[in-house]
């Protein structure tokens, strides 16, 4: 469940450090956003796109257009009555469905939020998890922020199942309904929900003091037990792609 | 158990457990527990639920934590990487608001249950209590409606935004009014978790 979003692999994006990776995805996204023009977004969303081949595998780096789908339709759909300006394309009886306008922005927009689903999807494709919480650390994440996300990490199966195992409870009783949703069966929710949250409360103060006996809160010098590697591979796979965050915002400047 | 639960509570360990464990529990309801509607195909999620919950039981600060990052997890898992960091900020200043207008009113309740004897009445008058959530519920969900629609609008256009400002709606009210149900019958049935308020 924790590990849906990383696809195990040796492709060039997987053996990109992940700090590096990280940079690259947050200029990747900003110049989607800047006024370069609709070739340019759509040429980095093709990049994005062909990246996640090799990253996720040919069957897996298609999946996100299944999420995007509904959103691309509704974009497609009412994006262009907000906007009148320029040549009217498409019209039925008098009234006017498609303008010059409304087609560019719609393909602006399509463009923007595929290549940003895309960008988000090569790097947690490519990237474990624990390896994301790393470079976060890296970028100056406190430890206790760190902490927490490990931890929840760690809880989600512990929660998963305790609900799981509720609900079966509560099924076999006959007081919670399975099959179709009806109000008997979000009825039937309340007291699952109730019993999977005090149980989860009930675990705070002895998680707390478990963690306080494992020395958190002492001023002794943390260990780690992974480590993401430094020295010239780091310093190689940062000047690569400060290169390419400096060419994907300078070519437009460049071919114009 | 009052006594030596106010300890716990204060300490930087307890934080970091208390919200840990209420991430997971807020990523789990958005991921696990999805009510179909039936005209629509689409899912309501019980995330609000839980931040709700979190707002009423934990506090502000454990809500704001919590609720962000629980509902960035769950858009992580779920393959919608890219609302991650909008979810972290929406839901975690939904939560924050929530709490921050319950605070006030758990508080001084916590008081008067310490000092009169009467504090078994003072929790059935109800009345101003269910104002005061009301009023938690409404904030949360205007700030939640809200900046989803300007998020949204930036990201894919102002009329797709608009189109989900009703399912939007719908998940907050079903959130608040969960959330309200869980923490009164989780304080009901496991009266200690009024002490773990932050």
């Amino acid at each position: 469940m924790i590990e849906s979003s990383y696809h195990e692999g040796d492709s060039f994006v997987h053996a990109f450090d992940p700090r590096a990776k990280l940079l690259l995805l947050i200029t990747g996204i900003t110049t989607l956003f800047l006024p370069f023009g609709v070739e340019f977004s759509a040429a980095y969303t093709g990049v994005f796109i062909l990246l996640a081949i090799p990253a996720a595998g040919f069957r897996h780096a298609f999946s996100p257009f299944k999420l995007l789908l509904p959103l691309i339709i509704l974009i497609i759909l009412l994006t262009p009555p907000f906007f009148r300006e320029g040549e009217v394309l498409i019209t039925y009886r008098n009234w006017i469905l498609l303008t010059e306008a409304g087609l560019m922005r719609t393909i602006v927009l399509i463009v923007r939020f595929t290549g940003i689903t895309y960008a988000f999807f090569l790097f947690f494709a490519s990237t474990p998890l624990n390896q994301v919480v790393l470079t976060l650390r890296w970028y100056g994440l406190p430890l206790n922020a760190a902490l927490i996300v490990s931890m929840s990490f760690r809880f989600i199966p512990y929660i998963t199942t305790t609900y799981h195992h509720v609900s079966d409870a509560h099924k076999l009783r006959g007081s919670y309904q399975t099959g179709m949703w009806g109000w008997s069966h979000i009825r039937g929710l309340l007291p699952v929900l109730t019993s999977v949250l005090i149980k989860s409360v009930k675990t705070i103060p002895v998680m707390a003091m478990s963690l306080e006996s494992r020395g958190f809160g002492s001023n002794s010098k943390r260990t780690s037990y992974q480590r993401l590697r430094g020295g010239r591979i780091l310093f190689t796979h940062f000047i690569f792609s400060v290169m390419i965050s400096l060419i994907i915002i300078a070519l437009p400047y460049v071919v114009a | 158990m009052t006594s030596s639960s106010k300890n716990i509570s204060t300490s930087p360990a307890y934080r970091i457990v208390s919200i840990s464990v209420l991430t997971a529990v807020t990523a789990v309801f958005t991921l696990l527990i999805r009510i179909p509607i039936a005209p629509t195909r689409g899912y309501i999620n019980l995330g609000d639920v839980a931040i709700f919950f979190t707002a009423f039981t934990f506090g502000p600060i454990t809500a704001l934590i919590s609720g962000g990052l629980g509902t960035a997890i769950a858009d992580l898992l779920s393959g919608y990487a890219q609302w991650a960091p909008i979810s972290l900020v929406i839901h975690g200043l939904q939560g924050l608001a929530a709490g921050l207008i319950v605070r006030k009113h758990i508080i001084k309740f916590r008081q008067n249950a310490d000092n009169t004897a009467e504090s078994d009445e003072h929790r059935e008058k109800g009345g101003r209590k269910i104002l005061i959530s009301l009023a938690a519920g409404l904030v949360g969900t205007i700030i939640m409606v809200g900046l989803y629609f300007l998020s949204g609008a930036a990201l894919y256009g102002i009329g797709p935004a608009a189109f989900e400002i009703p399912g939007n709606i719908v998940q907050c009210v079903v959130g608040f009014v969960g959330g309200y149900m869980l923490t009164r019958a989780v304080v009901k049935a496991y009266p200690p978790v009024r002490d773990l308020f932050l």
